[in-house]
């Protein structure tokens, strides 16, 4: 054998195919091989097999990820998202650290004159250190002009170096100072001298909120959690109407005012009711500049265990981050312990972004409900989820503080009121003296009309300086104060809530409120383990729901009538896939699992009311891999039905007699070959079919013919469900890849709805095609607007625990139905 | 095409960027749950330490320093079981229900059936062969796929594919080579 001088040797080739060769070589011998057919052919006499090829080997078997991996991907994903990693640690508060003597730092001092001071800033007679941390550092000193005592509070020269930085740093403080507020701390002056900046605050006796819970060493008093966060709050909305966001909202920046006249207090009680005063507001904007992330310095802004969500994404914040950071310190106060721990602080932000905290009053059972429902509004991880105000904050803790004063000097007063109206009622004076004495003219009310369809719910309406109890069913007209108004469920209700939330009230003016209260309104938990499919009667007026078991069974629950679930029981293995028949008297199920018994592939025709097996599959025609999907025509004379092997059926419907009607033949569509069809759907003029596999297409059937007719590619991953509009124009798929897709035959253009975390496991339109209902393995079911796209407001649903394998809308378009791993049918009334 | 790609491991080293991580966590979040799981943890608490687990790796991986005596996989073995006796310890000092008790009954981690350094190679390999396709032309990617993973004949391969059988070779080389690259570090192969 002659070998061509320049041919690589055999270890080369090897080499080479096992791809161990370095950049250049490689790209030699590719193009050596391209014009050598004898090099080929050695090639294809060298083993070429390492362990790295034994590995690839491996992974010819396929192996489905457990359904949390996706989703626990995409939450890691976004804990680890922005600048965050650069974060060097928590900055240290700006109190505890007390330092005898200053430190070299501290040069920008003018040399001491006399005893008992250790420099001069300015004006001012610095006598001693306050305390340091991350931004600067805070001195008690003299103000020998105004003789009174002072703190000043000296920015590290290292983080204003920047003239800009420094002039955008005393702006912003400039623009504080101008907000009077009992709560938040007044600023004297606002200065530099030679370059170091300064801010002139008075002298504050008390402790920090930090100090206080330090101390306490776990929960706060009721009394004083209600009131030092009302305060916070109070001062926040004051800022946040001028449109200063604090960012840095955290206990040690909490300051509890001692009771006494500043002079009196020195040493004085630490137990305290004096005012709460918020400090360093927008001081760490000023810093960090508008930008948002990480200073030049490496100094974090925001403290990780309070920052919101948004905030430590390095997205752009709004007022709403601060009242996430107020609900984290609600919560500390309530708990005594931090929403957010952590053994780091990449950790601690990772659970700030994912993580839902423990219920406060699980942890704490003296928290009061509304107290531990509102602290949890405000830590929701999306802004708009979050209460809309600090203002409106403020106005729930003084309702619930009110409500507990009431509870306690209520009774008692009663009680006297009674037996004194007893004394005097005799007399005849009962009357005049239980009447209200007249105040001054109340401002005219508004007359509000709440509509509320039957059957009806009670709901409390907060606002108006009460919290009034309302029985509504069909519509209800109040005359309310001026002012705005917060509605929620009565207790029985606590898994719905009502859309709108709440509303305003204007004087005179009349106001017609009409309210769903959305979310869970039934279900049942009848099968004992995962529920794969969900069908709701396709007839309006009735509300019957079809549910198929890993169980083996098909749940039929009346969801309108009083009664529980009862079950088809034919079925030898676990059902997957249910259609209710247009009439919706009739519907069919199948499915099939591991074993020879179970391996049940038989579809079978059911009478709904009667709960009797009308017809099923013979064995020689089943699938030969179980039935994942399937689907009636709309004239009811077929049934198309999808296996987990790819090939996809129609068939002809028979009769209630078992009989077959012979007007058309059976069809077998090589589908999705090989990799499942996991959603099929015909369209309303029956002459389409389409099925949605696991290849990631959809693909378009003459449903006459078998022919194939367009394929719709786009997803990126299985199609886990597909269905037409009414109007035959769009058609929805929904995937692995967490998307819905909506596509137009019409303009052949397709649209994203993007929004679920991790896969979507099926979608479906409304009756009315206006509307589609998502099913996710994030545990959601979502409502959308076709028209936009977008996700209806008040129309995301969560309840499940797990993914959510199935959904379907009821005929009437007010409510949905969903199923899922956790075993459960649930039953939601969407919003308008 | 042939450049020498800088791997995973020396990117979150020298470069630690989004990127570089989020692959990162897309490459090890199956292969941590499933390790996670084998300790017998739920569903539920195995995402809260894979979650830990991440927050160590982000501290620590920069400054991994490779031994040959240890292999990463055994390396991060160690992390996953550091966190997962952390984990248990907070339970037990937490008065929630069955804390104490789960520490008790929790396997020691010797005796769990971690995955050696076969398995870990297949998983590890499984994993990225899923994500990296995009990274190739269908043909290159489909004729490695068939010769390569389906251990056909390459000219069987290259009549199906309707190329040549030295294409077939190549396939395999730029693929192997990719892969190679982007697990340096991570992988002893």
């Amino acid at each position: 054998m002659v070998t061509v001088p320049d041919c690589p040797d055999h270890g080369e080739l090897q080499q080479f195919v096992l791809g161990k060769l370095p950049a250049d070589r490689a790209g030699a011998v590719g193009e050596h091989l391209a014009g050598c057919p004898r090099c080929v052919q050695t090639l294809e006499a060298l083993p070429g097999i390492d362990p790295l090829v034994q590995a690839m080997r491996a992974a010819r078997q396929e192996q489905t990820l457990p359904d949390l991996v996706p989703v626990l991907i995409s939450r890691l994903k976004r804990a680890f998202m922005g600048d965050t990693l650069s974060l060097t640690g928590d900055p240290p508060g700006d109190t505890g650290a007390t330092a005898a003597a200053p430190p070299a730092a501290f040069d920008f001092l003018e040399p001491p004159r006399q005893e008992g001071e250790i420099g001069w800033l300015g004006p001012y007679r610095v006598r001693q250190l306050l305390g340091s941390g991350g931004m600067g550092a805070v001195f008690l000193a003299d103000d020998p002009r105004l003789k009174r005592q002072i703190a000043l509070k000296v920015i590290k020269p290292e983080l204003t170096a920047r003239a800009d930085v420094r002039r955008r740093f005393l702006r912003e403080a400039q623009s504080v100072a101008a907000v009077e507020h009992e709560n938040i701390v007044t600023i004297y002056e606002v200065n530099e001298h030679r370059g170091v900046p300064y801010l002139v605050l008075p002298l504050l006796r008390g402790e920090s909120l930090e100090e206080r819970l330090r101390g306490a060493g776990g929960p706060l008093p009721l009394d004083a959690t209600l009131r030092i966060g009302r305060q916070i709050a109070e001062g926040l909305a004051a800022a946040h109407e001028r449109g200063l966001v604090h960012r840095d909202i955290k206990p040690a920046n909490i300051f509890l005012c001692s009771p006494l006249a500043p002079a009196a207090a020195a040493g004085g009680p630490a137990e305290g009711t004096g005012p709460v005063k918020i400090l360093d507001f927008g001081l760490a904007r000023a810093i960090e500049g508008e930008d948002g992330g990480v200073s030049q310095a490496g100094l974090i802004v925001g403290t990780p265990a309070y920052m919101a969500p948004e905030q430590a994404s390095g997205e752009p914040i709004d007022p709403r981050a601060d009242l996430f950071s107020l609900g984290c310190v609600l919560y500390r106060m309530a708990t005594g312990r931090p929403a957010f721990e952590g053994p780091s602080t990449i950790a601690i932000l990772a659970r700030v972004v994912t993580a839902q905290p423990e219920p406060p009053e699980r942890i704490n059972p003296a928290v009061p409900r509304e107290l531990a429902r509102l602290i949890v509004r405000l830590l929701a991880k999306k802004p708009e989820d979050r209460p809309a105000s600090a203002r409106e904050v403020a106005a729930v803790l003084a309702q619930i503080d009110e409500k507990r004063a009431g509870r306690r000097g209520g009774r008692r007063r009663r009680l006297f009121l009674a037996a004194l109206a007893a004394l005097l009622a005799v007399a005849g004076l009962s009357a005049w003296l239980l009447a209200p004495s007249p105040g001054p003219a109340p401002p005219a009310p508004g007359e509000v009309t709440l509509q509320l369809d039957r059957p009806g719910a009670r709901l409390v309406l907060l606002g108006g300086g009460k919290e009034q109890t309302i029985d509504l069913a069909g519509s209800l007209r109040l005359e309310l104060a001026p002012g705005d108004y917060l509605l929620r469920p009565a207790a029985e209700n606590a898994k719905r809530r009502p859309v709108p939330e709440g509303f305003v009230v204007k004087p005179g003016q009349q106001l017609t409120v009409p309210l769903r209260l959305v979310g869970e309104v039934g279900g049942h938990d009848a099968h004992s383990g995962p529920v794969w499919a969900v069908a709701a009667s396709p007839r309006k007026g009735a509300l019957w729901i079809l549910s198929a078991g890993s169980n083996r069974r098909v749940g039929v629950w009346d969801a309108a009538g009083p009664g529980k679930a009862q079950f088809f029981e034919e079925h030898k293995g676990p059902v997957r896939a249910l259609a209710f028949a247009p009439d919706g008297r009739s519907a069919a199920s199948g499915g099939g699992g591991p074993g020879r018994i179970a391996d049940d592939r038989s579809i079978r025709l059911w009478d709904v009311r009667t709960r009797k097996q009308i017809a099923q599959t013979p064995r020689e025609s089943d699938h030969a891999s179980r039935v994942t999907a399937l689907t009636f025509s709309a004239d009811g004379k077929r049934l198309a039905s999808g296996a987990a092997d790819g090939v996809a059926m129609i068939r002809q419907v028979p009769s209630a007699g078992g009989d077959r009607k012979d007007d058309g033949k059976d069809l077998t569509l090589p589908a999705n070959e090989g990799e499942g069809v996991y959603g099929v759907a015909f369209s309303p003029d029956g002459k389409r079919l389409l099925t949605a596999g696991g290849d990631g297409k959809v693909i378009v059937w003459d449903a006459a013919l078998g022919k194939k007719l367009d394929v719709l590619e786009g997803h990126k991953g299985a199609v886990r469900s597909v269905a037409v509009a009414p109007d035959g124009v769009l058609a929805l798929s929904a995937g692995d890849d967490g998307t819905v897709r909506l596509w137009d035959f019409q303009t052949r253009t397709a649209r994203t709805l993007d929004g679920h975390k991790g896969a979507v496991r099926q979608a479906v339109f409304t009756a009315d095609g206006q509307r589609i209902l998502s099913a996710g393995a994030d545990g959601t079911v979502r409502l959308w607007d076709v028209a936009t796209a977008k996700e209806v407001p008040g129309g995301r649903f969560t309840g499940h625990r797990g993914a959510v394998h199935g959904v379907a809308c009821a005929a009437d378009g007010r409510k949905a139905v969903s199923c899922g791993q956790d075993g459960t049918v649930r039953l939601w009334e969407l919003p308008r | 095409m042939f450049t020498t790609l800088p791997s995973l491991m020396e990117r979150i080293k020298t470069d630690p960027t989004r990127q570089a991580w989020q692959q990162f966590i897309d490459l090890y979040t199956p292969l941590f749950f499933t390790w996670a799981r084998r300790l017998g943890l739920s569903e539920h608490d195995t995402a809260d330490l894979v979650q830990d687990v991440f927050a160590t790796l982000v501290e620590k991986l920069p400054t991994f320093h490779y031994d040959p005596r240890q292999s990463f996989r055994a390396w991060l073995k160690t992390v996953l079981v550091n966190r997962w006796r952390d984990w248990c310890r907070r339970r037990a000092l937490n008065p929630a229900p069955a804390g104490a008790a789960a520490l008790a009954q929790a396997p020691a981690p010797d005796a769990v059936p971690f995955f050696e350094e076969e398995e870990y190679r297949q998983a590890l390999v499984r994993r990225a062969l899923a994500l990296m396709q995009a990274e190739f032309q269908p043909a290159v990617w489909r004729a490695c796929w068939e010769f390569v993973v389906c251990d056909r004949p390459a000219s069987e391969v290259a009549a199906e594919l309707g190329i040549s059988v030295n294409s077939v070779y190549l396939a395999k080389s730029r693929v192997l080579r990719y892969l190679r690259e982007h697990l340096h570090g991570l992988l002893d192969c």
